[in-house]
């Protein structure tokens, strides 16, 4: 495949997203338009990666277990049964939990899963799946690479690589420090689907120009410096000529070709400018604005100050809405956020905990709080996601999120044991566990598998009719090749296996 | 192979001797020798066929820059006038790490899209602090002295200067006037100062080792 960046096709994406505005709040759930999508249409699907980092078990969640239901409810990871809800006619349950500490730290905390599931259980698939390394980076990478089921490819290049083209940046990736922003070890894709890192999403928009927002000569001159430059000063030297093959060159030479310029026309400086003008970030000292869209943005994720994930989602959203990317990876660090104000010294009221410590995995310590407390907060960023991109119209009446798939995406599950009755618990990590996926593009409100109340562990389905099978425990693979399948990604001559259960009746 | 080897050899051995000024070898009684000395053989470089380079991470560049333009480290490039570009803005993205709260403990092995861009930016700030510094004050000024001062050869020891400073050698006759023609208008003597400098600064040869 051609590793070029075709001008037309970007700049033409790129109003597409501007055109998208003036598009109203008031489509409510596209999932009638998503279905009614014609099988042929082409145009790119966006996919969204939020990662659960460190262990987001299943049975924590949408497969929440009612001690009622099982005959080892004192020794398996049962809730009372009133903290379990469920929304009228779906399997997918939801745990209200409150809690004055999570483990030894003293900061309680109330979470809520029955909201978000309220609202999109009708998008919501779960799929059970037994994985194959409880090693964090190793369980990672699997979840992305489908146990390295296609040459190795990650589920955000493919996706890239099927609907990136034209796209400024394909496949940005918004948390980092872990596997499941690895490249993958397909060396046969071109260099555009790889994923490009955001550090901080407050201040990587201004290596999106290279001039704008500092005091140079004027645009028209140092566009004529950089052609000089390009065209007639490197080639001709003597480095270039005995050099110039270097593959570390070339794509230098390739980045500084099409796409600098077309990122810098299309304004991504400004357009993915989150962060308000400020004493902080004074943008109008160097001629800079905020995002036209930050506000709207910084409503919906108003700690996005305070909080990375917030930030994360923020600029995620920002990266759908311009066309600049149609894979985003974001998710919950593994250190502890803390928002309290006045200072540690000044109290750590109820909620001023963000993350705990190395996210889902302090569970280690403290389970069922931590569980409860970051899926709260997965939750409330896939809420404010999906709110901003049912404003956004891609076309025809379809919203962005219309397009789009939402991938829980998690290393493992954890151990089912406690201590009989124990309500503060710690766990290990275990290979049985599920993994939801949210899109108007499959056929929601849909549990894959099941769970054995008595065990704690969940068992598979038949691929391709998502009948439960007691007797099956579900690979990495079919998760992966199901999300491409949902997302209509070409995956011919993979040797990936079909798993049209996980799209569902579309 | 060695053959085409010998022959370059000797072909640059030639010319080394025509640019240190040597003369030519008595001529001979050939009937047919003019007595006017050839046209010089250009011999392109050979292209390495395994070539090996690393680029810059943006702390090397940024250092770099810092020595060639005699400008204080900090003073490189800050980003919105606080956040260093090469330390804090653009550090993985140029190739740096961060394992306390990014955990990036690797550097990226494929550059990012952002990279020439934000390589720039530290360029146009730094040479843009440089020419401030030397138009305020010419009388002691690093590069731009002449430049600043008007006078008729500023611009050609700008350049010469330039290359001395971040690439160790003399520009060629065709670099020199290519970056000359940046000096026309409606570039002022300042901006082209600031162009000059930039070219020089992000050219293949300054950014890779």
């Amino acid at each position: 495949m051609k590793s070029t960046l075709n001008r037309r096709k970007f700049l033409g994406t790129l109003g597409a997203g501007a055109a998208g505005l003036t598009f109203g709040s008031l489509l409510g759930s596209g999932s009638a338009r998503a279905q009614a999508r014609s099988k042929d249409d082409r145009g790119p699907r966006f996919l969204i990666v939020l990662t659960g980092s460190g262990g987001a078990s299943i049975v924590d969640g949408c497969l929440a277990i009612r001690a009622s239901e099982s005959r080892n409810a004192a020794a398996i990871n049962t809730y009372p049964d009133a903290l379990v809800t469920q929304a009228s006619g779906s399997p997918l349950r939801a745990v209200d939990f409150s809690a004055d500490a999570v483990g030894p730290i003293p900061i309680g905390f109330t979470a809520n899963q029955s909201g978000f599931v309220g609202r999109h259980h009708s998008q919501m698939v779960v799929a059970t799946g037994t994985g194959t390394s409880v090693n964090h980076a190793i369980g990672q990478r699997r979840a992305v690479t489908g146990n390295e089921a296609w040459n190795g490819r990650t589920l955000q290049e493919v996706v890239a690589s099927a609907y990136g083209e034209g796209f400024p940046i394909p496949n940005v990736h918004l948390a980092t420090g872990t596997a499941f922003t690895e490249r993958g070890t397909d060396d046969s894709l071109p260099a555009w689907v790889y994923g490009e890192p955001v550090a901080d999403p407050a201040l990587w928009p201004l290596a999106l120009d290279g001039k704008k927002g500092l005091n140079t000569p004027n645009a028209a001159l140092v566009e004529r410096a950089r052609i000089l430059r390009n065209e007639r000063l490197d080639p001709r030297s003597r480095f270039q000529q005995v050099f110039g093959k270097s593959p570390r060159i070339q794509r230098w030479l390739s980045q500084r070709a099409g796409p600098q310029k077309a990122i810098e026309d299309a304004d991504l400086i400004s357009k993915l400018m989150l962060f308000p003008d400020s004493e902080q970030y004074p943008l109008s000292r160097y001629g800079l604005s905020p995002s036209p869209a930050a506000a709207r943005v910084r409503e919906v994720f108003p700690n996005f100050e305070k909080d990375p994930l917030e930030a994360q989602a923020a600029m995620a959203f920002l990266l759908l809405k311009f066309r600049v990317a149609v894979s985003v990876t974001l998710g919950p660090g593994f250190d502890l956020v803390l928002d309290a104000e006045g200072g540690v010294r000044a109290g750590l009221p109820d909620g001023s905990m963000k993350n705990t410590p190395i996210a889902f995995d302090f569970s280690h310590q403290a389970h069922r709080q931590t569980q409860a407390m970051m899926w709260d907060r997965l939750y409330r960023v896939a809420d404010g996601l999906i709110t901003l991109l049912r404003e956004e119209e891609y076309g025809d009446g379809e919203s962005l999120w219309d397009r789009s798939l939402l991938y829980v995406a998690t290393e493992f599950g954890r151990t089912r044991s406690r201590p009989a009755g124990a309500e503060d618990f710690g766990t290990g990590h275990d290979l049985n566990n599920g993994s939801l996926v949210i899109s108007p593009m499959i056929q929601g409100d849909r549990v894959l598998g099941g769970v054995d109340a008595d065990t704690g562990l969940t068992y598979g389905y038949d691929p391709l009719t998502g009948t439960p099978d007691r007797g099956r425990n579900m690979a990495e693979v079919n998760l992966y090749a199901g999300i491409l399948e949902a997302m209509a990604v070409d995956t011919s001559g993979s040797g990936l296996p079909s798993v049209p259960a996980i799209r569902g009746n579309v | 192979m060695f053959r085409k080897f010998v022959l370059t050899l000797c072909l640059a051995s030639t010319m080394a001797c025509l640019a240190d000024g040597a003369p030519p070898p008595p001529s001979s009684n050939d009937p047919t020798d003019s007595g006017v000395p050839p046209e010089p053989v250009i011999v392109p470089d050979p292209a390495s066929r395994h070539p090996q380079v690393l680029a810059k991470t943006g702390e090397m560049y940024s250092q770099d820059l810092a020595t060639a333009l005699s400008l204080p480290r900090d003073e490189v490039c800050k980003e919105l006038g606080s956040y260093d570009c090469a330390r804090l803005a653009h550090r993985i993205a140029l190739g740096g790490v961060e394992p306390y709260v990014l955990r990036i403990d690797q550097p990226l092995n494929v550059t990012p899209v952002s990279a020439p861009l934000a390589v720039d930016r530290i360029a146009l700030s730094a040479c843009g602090a440089r020419v401030r510094a030397d138009f305020a004050a010419p009388g002691s000024a690093v590069i731009f002295g002449a430049l600043a001062q008007g006078g008729s050869d500023g611009p050609n020891l700008a350049v010469r200067s330039l290359y001395d400073r971040m690439l160790g050698r003399d520009p060629d006759d065709a670099e020199l006037s290519a970056v000359l023609e940046l000096n026309t208008a409606p570039a002022t003597p300042e901006e082209f100062g600031v162009l000059a400098c930039f070219v020089i600064a992000t050219s293949l040869e300054n950014l890779f080792y």
